[in-house]
């Protein structure tokens, strides 16, 4: 009904008894129409999946979601139910958001992407070894064997997180979002005065950590093998999800410069380095005098 | 029927720990030095047969600790239990067909079957069923371990190779993936740590240290950190043991639902086999250490501690153990002689597991296959095998009870044993002896062997020789009547009364003669209870 015929309803008494009749017929057609609609809607809406809570609450859960419900405790209390791999204080839900359900902040919605070849490793992945390498190096523990129950679990639960998903198409916010050039290089000095304001109240002065944030840098943080060691990466990641309360409340050139800060800071090395190498090169650079820089020039 | 052995104070006496043996002259420097070595030799062992059971390597831990506490508290013998390779690898062989190994489900079977274990156990107790176990042959005990190494020789496979996911339902479909695929699967870093843990271990037990797994594991591991500080872990891939999220008391709870009865329910038979055959492994130690008369063994009370222990083991993440040959012949080699160093390992693997848990969880997955591949190599015993292929009748049925388990899995081939073990005796039960001796008219027909539902066949055989004679049938050799035999006898006398043929019965015993007034409910039969009697009985006759 147009706003004309409305306005027409309330100047006319006989009109006015005519559109009473006409709201009838008309909320009757709608109903007729809507609830066919309606119930099409529900059948082409896929099931609805158990939530977490509802699964812990079960008392027998069957063996796919018992491996869920795993995976969603691994997630949450890494330290706990996967301490047998991991080598840090992280926990999977430290940067994969919510347990993995946040958007722009490492979803783990991606069940349909893999197997995919990755430069990382120059290997085509399976969703398992991507959680592997995430125990090795954002976990900076052990690899875990392929067939490990705990790497079990969380591809159960990565699956059951990208329900509904089209298989092989990127979910809405996927991994982190890619910052544009600022034009200017990343300035940790610049980085660092940024963290002490921003950050330093919960993740600690030392970026050690605190009962309200994971640790950043040192011996119990991620190794220098992790994405988050990438400053895009990084930056991304900090400017969607930091502080948490004012995403996206800081400038590009900002959150690339706590990310370079971040960078420079001192953590566990990357595993993929030999130690034996490392000695070698220790020794080298003790016992070898290194070339001036003019006779280099020369 | 009486049940005259539930006799309610020798039950309590078994039921209730006994600690006179703090009284006997034991030298507490022998005991506790055993206990020490028996912790140190049980964690490798711990952790591999975890592995066989498909469980995180924490829930051997676990077991080594509480099961062999509990059975030795309860216990009064120097028998070692804990976890056993033969129970491991049919609660892993039970348990797969529900869930996949590691997996909480998995996890949660495995406690439901360690208690029903249990359970089944303490009936056997309450059965008094400890004597059952003397009638599996040592030629068939040979069998099950001899097929329980080769066992375990293919499950190590998977771990010394590296390669992942080579369990199959048949060991040569094991073999035929691996050599199909040989330069895909097999993990060179891995296999090499393998090899170099084998090779050591065995040279090690060649030379008769007690210590051997132990010599293993530690080269074994040396050799991975030496391989793991040139090569980064991440790059050779070979898989590691892990943290042990350790706790000192873990509890847990079997999860008792609707879903998880049905599986108790299907899981009731491999829980008797479990039960059974963790059973007999003690009897033949306590068998053993009996003959050695270095201590005297009480069947019930071990059976009601391991019971006992078993049930526990639900409620203390752990799985279902028995007693152990090789723990409690070192505990017999250190001079061990009370539950004593049973307790102090089960004290000493907790403290050791809780702070040694970095250094273990270095330890490669490949270095634990090796010590499982010589724990199997050592189970088979060529000299033994060797001695009775000069007795073809034993040679066959060491030969079967090894083909059924290779081939059908360890809990039939538990069955097909206890069976087999019977038959040579089943076979020569059955036959049936006679000795005819004729007095004029009258044959008198003196049977040797037993009359049960087996030997009627010989018996009518026997009596259809002498069908058209007076019948005197003599039983006083006879140890055995049932009640199927007691029936044909009295159809006998029938068909010869229809005859107009005179039979009489003798026997002395008391059982056979109440046996056959049971049955003769018209009193046709003729029984008499000594040879004078029946004589008389045939007087007259043409």
């Amino acid at each position: 009904m147009s706003p004309d015929a409305d306005s027409r309803c309330v100047r006319d008494g006989t009109e006015r008894r005519l559109s009473g009749r006409w709201i009838v017929l008309l909320s009757l057609t709608w109903l007729l129409l809507a609830i066919p609609v309606a119930f099409a809607e529900e059948q082409n809406a896929l099931p609805k999946q158990p939530s977490m809570e509802e699964l812990a609450a079960r008392p027998f859960l069957d063996d796919f979601h018992g491996n869920v419900l795993l995976g969603y405790r691994i997630v949450t209390q890494t330290e706990r139910y996967a301490a047998r791999y991991t080598g840090n204080r992280l926990r999977c839900t430290n940067c994969h958001l919510d347990a993995g359900t946040r958007a722009d902040a490492i979803p783990l919605t991606i069940a349909g992407m893999y197997p995919k070849w990755r430069s990382k490793n120059g290997r085509r992945n399976g969703i398992g070894l991507r959680i592997r390498e995430c125990f090795v190096y954002s976990q900076n523990g052990i690899m875990p064997p392929e067939n490990a129950p705990e790497v079990l679990a969380v591809a159960a639960y990565i699956h059951s997180l990208s329900y509904g998903q089209t298989i092989g198409r990127a979910p809405e916010g996927r991994g982190v979002p890619t910052l544009p050039s600022t034009g200017f290089d990343p300035n940790p000095a610049k980085g660092r005065s940024v963290y002490q304001e921003q950050c330093a109240a919960c993740h600690g002065e030392n970026g050690d950590g605190t009962e309200a944030a994971p640790p950043l840098w040192g011996p119990y943080s991620y190794n220098r093998g992790a994405g988050m060691n990438r400053i895009d990466k990084a930056a991304g990641f900090i400017w969607a999800n930091m502080p948490p309360g004012g995403e996206r409340s800081l400038s590009h050139q900002e959150v690339l410069d706590v990310a370079a800060f971040l960078k420079i800071q001192y953590r566990p090395t990357d595993p993929r380095e030999s130690a034996f190498a490392q000695l070698v090169e220790t020794l080298v650079r003790l016992f070898v005098p290194a070339p001036d820089a003019v006779s280099l020039v020369e | 029927m009486r049940f005259h052995w539930l006799n309610r104070g020798t039950l309590l006496r078994e039921m209730v720990p006994d600690f006179r043996w703090l009284n006997r002259d034991l030298v507490w420097r022998h005991e506790l030095f055993s206990g020490v070595i028996g912790a140190v030799l049980v964690i490798p062992q711990a952790i591999t047969f975890a592995y066989l059971a498909g469980l995180p390597p924490e829930y051997g831990i676990y077991s080594a600790i509480y099961v062999t506490l509990f059975a030795c508290l309860l216990g009064r013998s120097s028998i070692i239990g804990g976890p056993n390779t033969a129970v491991a690898i049919l609660i892993g062989e039970t348990v797969i067909r529900f869930a996949g190994r590691g997996s909480p489900l998995y996890i949660d079977a495995v406690l439901i079957l360690s208690f029903e274990v249990g359970v089944i156990q303490l009936l056997i107790w309450l059965l008094r069923g400890g004597r059952l176990f003397q009638y599996f042959s040592p030629t068939v005990i040979l069998g099950i371990t001899t097929a329980v190494g080769a066992q375990i020789i293919f499950s190590s496979l998977e771990g010394l190779t590296g390669a992942v996911a080579l369990d199959a339902p048949f060991f040569f479909q094991t073999f035929q993936t691996l050599a199909n695929d040989w330069g895909h699967l097999v993990n060179a870093h891995a296999f090499a740590i393998g090899m170099i843990t084998v090779i050591c271990g065995w040279w090690f037990r060649i030379r008769g240290a007690s210590y051997f797994l132990l010599a293993a594991l530690v080269i074994g591991s040396l050799a991975s950190a030496i391989i793991h500080f040139v090569t980064p872990q991440v790059i050779t891939e070979v898989d590691l043991i892990g943290r042990l999220p350790f706790s000192p008391l873990p509890f847990s709870r079997p999860t008792w639902e609707w879903d998880t009865l049905m599986m108790a329910y299907e899981m009731l038979p491999a829980a008797t086999t479990i039960a059974i055959i963790g059973l007999a492994q003690t009897m033949v130690i306590a068998k053993e250490i009996n003959l050695s008369g270095r201590d005297r063994v009480d069947f019930h009370k071990e059976t009601f501690a391991q019971g006992v222990a078993n049930l526990l083991s639900a409620y203390f993440s752990g799985f279902a153990g028995s007693g152990s040959f090789n723990r409690t012949a070192s505990n017999h080699d250190l001079k061990g002689r009370t539950p004593l160093p049973g307790i102090v390992s089960s004290v000493v693997v907790l403290v050791l597991a809780w702070n040694l848990g970095d250094l273990l969880a270095h330890i490669p997955m490949a270095v634990m296959a090796g010590v499982l591949f010589i724990v199997g190599l050592s189970m088979i015993k060529p000299a033994k095998i060797r001695s009775l292929w000069l007795i073809p009748r034993e040679f066959i049925l060491f030969l079967a009870t090894f083909l059924t388990i290779i081939f059908l899995g360890l809990s039939s081939g538990v069955i097909m044993a206890a069976v087999l073990s019977l038959v040579p005796f089943l076979l020569g039960a059955a036959r049936l002896d006679a000795k005819r001796v004729r007095m004029g008219p009258v044959v008198s027909l003196e049977l040797y062997g037993n009359l049960f539902f087996a030997s009627v066949d010989s018996l009518s055989e026997r009596l259809h020789a002498v069908a058209d004679r007076h019948l005197i049938l003599n039983l006083r050799h006879v140890s055995f009547l049932d009640h199927g035999a007691a029936e044909f006898i009295l159809q006998e006398q029938r068909r010869r009364d229809n005859a107009s043929l005179k039979m009489v019965v003798f026997t002395h015993l008391s059982d056979h003669q109440s046996i056959l007034e049971t049955l003769d409910t018209n009193n046709e039969l003729h029984v008499v209870s000594s040879l004078p009697e029946a004589r008389e009985a045939m007087v007259g006759l043409s």
